[in-house]
């Protein structure tokens, strides 16, 4: 989520509750003789509001399996979350009194750290990523959707190629899709997503061997490619070249030759919407399942903690 | 695959109520008689009653009976029927102000309402409040208001009602009460087109319909309030429906630049564009839509005066007098109009700008360094009118209207502009000299028509220079027409599609749109139902299905028959065909075979979560970036990159 | 490129898979459950292989260390470690009879911190109650806000008009500077065991006792016995006479004259006067008739000589030099009848009767340092302590850069030093078993309390602790 003045509510509550913890921590260690205790009243105070905290910036991941209840929108769950887990780092910290403890409570910290470390990232990453994302991918698709709009892509491009230089078999894949393609639409005459197809030509046009050499070559291969791929991504070095080896075509196949770039041109976009998309949520794997992990570790500490020392 | 299952929700499960009326016995009424062969024509098997019974699964057409008193219908609810009156007589009326009436929610009670949130459903839609509800006010674009209230009118058997509403889905233009008991036909759109369709018939219910339309858009115009009914009469008989298939109308243009102004036109579907040649260049100045008004060349009075003329007493030698016409600039620079010497350092190269409008002059000051006086007073713009008195530093300027030496030479009054419209419209264009005769006679009509026409014709010329930017993306990505879309601010999404998830939660797992779409900007518009105000979807549905209710949200009635015409007609691809989970019993006409194959498809739109106290996609973006909105209204010129 | 219609775009999707989950989403759940789970067996792994070491939050004192993983010797559920659990081992005594609020252990003594913790209390235990102290109604006036030794009020012994009570003379000044003190040893045999005694220093009568924190208590037969000799002219010289009680000389004398009366009656007695057998004829110089009357006439003589009283003139030194030039009498001699019985001495061994002065930790400070009046101080009733100020010049805040000024250093809560007999009997040995935790201890055992220690009234000076 951005970090803009909406937040300023939750911003300065989590600031004021801060620095009023500080005070009251300040006081604390100095009042209280051996320092600070985890398991000394405020010690307790501390733990328990910081828990609270992270049980309830926790709880986003159930809210977010019943979205449609009406138990506050996702947008104050998520300012929510991301404000009560900041405030929760101070809370922990003062009662742990900036020790690490015990074994237990030493995995807990690493977790914890973790867990808030990955959060922050993350929301860094979308203060970032996301207007990157759409700078750099104009052509963005639905994600789940990329290997078959990719499919398309190679459909597409066969489809121009073989209106010059007629059918290709070694395009085997492409002939049979458009093949289903046309079935469908002929079983379905009033499918909605009909979309006309330029027919290959019946005999290769003149000229047409180099278009269909630079395809075999350079342009199926790099469209067939699955999207899962981690080859040269960014950079253009990896999308064929295909304005330029074509220069000197006939002009009433520059659209077509123009539409074949503009294909490899948008695969690469979807290669780099790929990867922008697993920076942008590629850190929720670290993030959510440590902090499952987190909260079971935590129930035990609250357990045994509570069982050596109750308080005081 | 994704399928959907009978929609719960579903408030009219049979079709309308009613007492069924065949089209048989439709076709025998006055209006629409023509030849029984005709209504052979695509009777879906729906509507026809199965072996044995008396009514049909699903009512297309129904009679039924209102008590003295009683609504039939109100004013400013949305609705997809016509009314055709058979017996008794009703009035309509527009009331003062219209008062939607709210969807009916769920149940309210509290206990209700916490076990409704763990149903998933919640409060009943919210009512629109009725100030935010104009009657016939749909489009934003310099608009007439509906300020005084026309009169209202009687209704009496064989008069068809509520047409506009049928075919165009705007909301109700009037509320309709019965006087005495009456007897009502209400029909679904898709009879009335079949009718309309259906050869010799037509003919008479164009004409019936047409001069409805007419009669109906002037007696709400604000414009002809003023007049009594037998001048409304008169008006009508000079007026004709102008639509896109009219002779007069050539590749969408209504009039153009230069023409004779002979007509007045007021909008009743569709909207048009005002725009200018200049330099080669398209200039739009502003587009209009329903309930607005144009063409006021002929009428506005202040184009019979005599122009004003400048004249130079500090310095008579130097400038000559000249009638101010169009822009003249006054400077020390050779471009100007009006040059002032060069050796003056003390006047700007553009000093200051006389701007002749409809014999309106303005005088603007050019941000120069020395000021622009008028009578005494430093200015940056006002208007100036006859004895006025201009000072710029040394140089003096009286301003009156004596004419020049040549006769003013009548000139025809052509049209400043071409009017194009955009799409299919509607509009009522009424022939200029029955305007004047009236206004001749009727010193009120004549005082509201000027004032009226002033106002629309600054609104219309206007020169609102950042609104120009975004107009024409809005017209590419034909977001004038919408009236509440789904937009994403790309620069918050983080593409965690739960918008999708949470619509297709609150949809028995069928999402309703999809987060992909053109750009605008920064701003996604995604391919969730734009509320068009001019609806392409619901033309032509066979049985009626796709249709508004009461409310803005288009529904898709559990009636469809997956033909994919609405999805097709989309200009979007906001409406989805997905598979069902079990297909209606195929309905069999008596004697004959059951229809070839089981319906398999059914349309899905998004339905703005009625139901639901607000739309899901927004309530569950955690990044506060889905926003529900008027896009014409929302989007600004800083949003376009 | 041109804007594409969002028609084309509908016409790529592909909508019957909608909304797909992608591959994150497929498998989060699974991932969560996993990581849950090996959350889960962490816990396990670490109580399999540690058991409950897992919740100790620090190292616990090298002596508590026997005790391993088996917290339940001091912690019991769901409780603060009780009071019993430390008694068990460590016997405690009650701070003050005035006290309002017992403390429990753990106020103070605070385990998982390493050695810290336990032993050097930190000041703000004590600051808790001594800050704002409440006691009972009868308790004595006591400073109620002494939060740190800059707060700490003048010691006691020093308040104003207080002074040493002890029945004894004593100028420390005559015996520190006069010439007369070496003129004062005698000489031949005793001169080499007198030697130190020639000139006199604070550390030639004042030693550190063995347990490094008083002065081992000043006697008269070992400080003063060189110069003080208490001889009397007896029949044949002088006699000395012990420093002993009246009673104790009396026998003494007696038993001396009768060694002399017998073992040397030729010198003493003539053998006309007397009837003793064996007595030859010698020079009377005694002409008593009998050893009895022998002994009671030459007692009379030499208990005369001793029981002077006092003649005040000064110098006392040249005009007394017996009993009396120290001692003052209760009741007074009364010749050949009632023996005097002395004021008893009530000579102070501990000044500071609530806290704990180590003089073996300060032998790197001379005496005249911190007893600088001494040198100048002429009367017993001189207080030679130093003033709380003096000690507060090393003794600051400051624990890096001076000797700390912890309450702990000089003030003990459990005072068992008045008692030695409580101090012994706290001193518990446990036996190994129950270190090693093959027998857990049994809890609540505890010592008698004992009479607490008692602020000495302001001008009372020191008692001595009987």
């Amino acid at each position: 989520m951005l970090i803009d003045r909406d937040h300023r509510t939750w911003a300065l509550a989590t600031t004021a509750i801060a620095v009023v913890g500080s005070v009251a921590y300040a006081g604390y260690v100095a009042a209280r003789p051996y320092g600070p205790s985890g398991g000394s009243w405020v010690g307790l105070g501390f733990g328990v509001a910081g828990t609270a905290c992270m049980v309830a910036a926790g709880l986003l991941a159930a809210r977010k399996k019943v979205r449609t209840w009406r138990v506050g929108s996702a947008q104050g769950w998520m300012k929510a979350h991301i404000w009560l887990s900041l405030l929760a780092v101070p809370l922990i910290l003062f009662h742990a009194g900036f020790r690490l403890g015990g074994p237990l409570t030493t995995w807990l910290m690493v977790l914890f750290g973790i867990v808030t470390v990955s959060g922050i990232a993350g929301l860094a990453l979308q203060q970032l990523v996301p207007s990157l994302m759409t700078s750099r991918v104009p052509l963005e698709t639905l994600q789940g959707q990329m290997d078959h709009v990719n499919e398309g892509l190679a459909v597409s491009a066969y489809e121009q190629v073989a209106a010059i230089a007629g059918p290709i078999a070694e395009a085997a894949e492409e002939q049979q899709a458009l093949a289903s393609e046309a079935a469908l639409q002929a079983s379905r005459p009033g499918y909605w997503k009909r979309v006309s197809r330029d027919e290959p030509s019946a005999s290769p046009e003149p000229g047409a061997e180099r278009v269909r050499q630079l395809y075999l070559e350079q342009v199926r291969p790099y469209l067939r490619r699955g999207l899962a791929t981690t080859a040269r991504v960014a950079s253009p070095a990896g999308v064929p070249d295909v304005l330029g080896p074509l220069l000197d075509v006939p002009e009433d196949w520059r659209p077509r030759i123009d539409r074949l770039a503009a294909l490899c041109e948008e695969s690469r976009q979807l290669e780099v919407q790929m990867r922008l998309h697993r920076l942008l949520h590629g850190w929720l794997f670290l993030h959510a399942p440590i902090s499952f992990a987190l909260f079971v570790l935590t129930a035990f500490h609250i357990w045994f903690a509570l069982s050596y020392k109750p308080g005081g | 695959m994704v399928v959907v299952r009978q929609q719960p929700e579903s408030r009219f499960p049979g079709g309308l109520e009613g007492q069924w009326v065949s089209l048989e016995e439709l076709a025998e009424l006055e209006l629409f008689k023509s030849g029984k062969r005709a209504f052979k024509v695509k009777i879906n098997t729906n509507f026809a009653p199965q072996a044995g019974k008396p009514e049909p699964g699903i009512k297309a057409a129904v009679r039924r009976e209102y008590q003295a008193g009683q609504v039939i219908c109100s004013a400013g609810e949305y609705g997809s029927t016509a009314f055709l009156i058979v017996e008794g007589s009703a009035t309509a009326f527009v009331p003062q102000r219209a008062t939607p009436k709210p969807v009916p929610g769920r149940s309210r009670g509290s206990l209700a309402r916490i076990t409704d949130m763990f149903r998933r459903r919640t409060q009943a839609t919210r009512a629109v409040p009725a100030d935010e509800l104009a009657v016939g006010e749909v489009s934003r674009y310099a608009s007439l208001e509906a300020g005084a209230v026309p009169p209202p009118v009687a209704l009496g058997p064989g008069d068809f009602f509520g047409i506009d509403t049928c075919i165009n889905f705007y909301p109700r233009e009037a509320t309709v009460r019965a006087e005495q008991r009456c007897v009502v036909i209400e029909m679904l759109r898709s009879v009335l087109d079949t009718i309309r369709d259906a050869g010799t018939a037509s003919g008479k219910i164009e004409e019936t319909y047409q001069a409805a339309a007419i009669r109906n858009q002037i007696r709400l115009s604000r414009l002809m309030h003023d007049l009594s009914d037998a001048e409304v009469e008169q008006l009508v008989a000079k007026a004709e429906l102008v639509v896109p298939d009219s002779d007069q109308v050539k590749n969408g243009v209504i009039y153009a630049e230069g023409e004779p102004a002979d007509a007045i036109y007021l909008i009743r579907a569709g909207t048009v564009k005002v725009s200018q040649i200049r330099d080669g260049t398209e200039r739009i100045f502003s587009y209009l839509g329903r309930g607005s008004a144009f063409g006021f060349e002929n009428v506005l009075p202040s184009r019979q005066k005599a122009p004003l003329v400048l004249r130079c007493v500090s310095h008579p030698e130097l400038i000559a007098p000249l009638e101010i016409k169009g822009a003249l600039t006054i400077g020390r620079g050779a471009s100007c109009e009006i040059a002032l010497p060069r050796e003056n350092s003390a006047v700007g190269r553009k000093h200051a700008r006389l701007e002749e409008r409809d014999g309106e002059v303005a005088i603007v000051d050019l941000e120069s360094a020395n000021f622009t006086l008028l009578n005494g007073e430093r200015i940056q713009r006002a208007t100036v009118k006859s004895g006025d008195r201009v000072t710029i530093v040394d140089y003096v300027f009286d301003i009156s209207r004596e004419p020049l030496e040549q006769t003013v030479v009548a000139v025809p009054i052509v049209r400043s502009a071409t009017v194009t419209g955009l799409d299919s419209f509607e509009i009522v264009k009424i022939d200029v000299a029955a305007v004047k005769l009236a206004a001749r006679h009727n010193d009120r009509f004549a005082a509201s028509l000027t004032q009226v026409a002033r106002t629309l014709e600054a609104s219309a010329y206007r020169e609102g220079g950042g609104q120009r930017e975004i107009v024409k993306p809005l017209v590419e990505l034909n977001l004038y027409n919408s009236q509440n879309t789904l937009l994403i601010d790309l620069d918050r999404c983080t593409r965690c599609d739960e918008c999708v998830k949470a619509c297709s939660d609150a949809h028995d797992g069928v999402a309703r749109f999809t987060r992909d779409g053109p750009r605008f900007g920064k701003y996604l518009v995604t391919m969730a139902c734009r509320s068009c105000t001019d609806p392409k979807c619901m033309v032509g549905c066979p049985v009626g299905s796709i249709r508004r209710t009461d409310s803005l949200e288009i529904q898709i009635e559990d009636w469809c028959i997956g033909c994919e015409r609405c999805a097709n007609q989309c200009p979007f691809g906001n409406i989805n065909m997905v598979e069902r989970a079990a297909a209606p019993a195929p309905i069999v006409a008596e004697g004959k075979e059951a229809a070839a194959a089981p319906v398999q498809l059914k349309a899905t739109v998004c339905d703005l979560c009625s139901g639901y106290d607000s739309p899901n996609c927004v309530y569950a973006c955690p990044h506060d970036a889905a926003i529900r909105v008027n896009p014409a209204e929302f989007l600004s010129a800083t949003d376009t990159r | 490129m041109s804007v594409r219609s969002s028609k084309e775009l509908a016409s790529r999707l592909r909508f019957d898979r909608f909304p797909r989950p992608d591959f994150f989403r497929k498998r989060y759940l699974l991932v969560g459950a996993a990581t849950a789970l090996a959350g889960l067996g962490l816990w396990l792994w670490m109580s399999l292989t540690g058991g409950h070491m897992q919740y100790n939050p620090g190292p616990v004192t090298q002596n508590h260390a026997t005790f391993g993983a088996r917290c339940e010797s001091c912690h019991d559920p769901f409780q603060n470690v009780q009071n019993e659990a430390c008694l068990s081992c460590h016997p405690s005594r009650d701070h003050s009879e005035f006290v309002v609020r017992d403390a429990d252990c753990r106020e103070c003594h605070v385990e998982h911190l390493g050695e810290a913790g336990m032993l050097d209390v930190d000041d703000r235990a004590c600051v808790v109650c001594h800050g704002e102290l409440e006691t009972t109604r009868d308790a004595p006036p006591i400073a109620r806000d002494v939060s740190s030794f800059a707060a700490h009020p003048q010691f006691a012994v020093l308040r104003d008009g207080a002074s040493d009570g002890a029945a004894i003379r004593f100028n420390h000044e005559i015996h520190l500077t006069s010439d007369k003190v070496r003129q004062a040893l005698p000489e031949g045999a005793a001169s080499e065991q007198c030697a130190p005694y020639a000139k006199l220093e604070c550390k030639t009568c004042h030693q550190v006792d063995e347990t490094g924190m008083l002065m081992r208590e000043v006697t008269f037969d070992r400080d003063c016995a060189c110069c003080h000799q208490q001889d009397v002219q007896g029949p044949l010289g002088s006699i000395t006479a012990p420093h002993r009680a009246p009673d104790v000389i009396r026998e003494n004398l007696t038993a001396k004259l009768l060694v002399l009366g017998v073992g040397r009656a030729n010198e003493i007695f003539s053998s006309r006067e007397t009837s003793l057998p064996g007595v030859r004829d010698r020079g009377p110089i005694d002409e008593s008739r009998s050893l009895g009357e022998y002994e009671r006439t030459w007692l009379a003589k030499l208990e005369a000589q001793l029981y002077q009283p006092l003649d005040a003139r000064a110098p006392l030194l040249e005009n007394n030099k017996y009993c009396f030039l120290c001692h003052d009498a209760e009741s007074p001699y009364v010749a050949g009848t009632v023996l005097p019985v002395l004021k008893p001495t009530r000579i102070a061994q501990r000044w500071l009767a609530h806290s704990e002065f180590g003089h073996a930790k300060h032998e790197m400070v001379r005496c005249e340092d911190c007893h600088a009046a001494v040198r100048s101080s002429s009367k017993t009733s001189d207080v030679n302590l130093p003033p709380k100020e003096l000690c507060a010049k090393c003794h600051t805040e400051d624990a890096a850069s001076s000797a700390g000024a912890r309450c702990a250093l000089c003030h003990l809560y459990h005072d068992t030093s008045r008692d030695p007999a409580q101090r012994a009997a706290a001193q518990r040995t446990i036996p190994v078993a129950v270190l090693l935790g093959e027998e857990l201890p049994e809890r609540g055992l505890q010592i008698p309390p004992g009479p607490t220690p008692s602020l000495p009234a302001a001008g009372e000076g020191a008692a001595a602790a009987e």
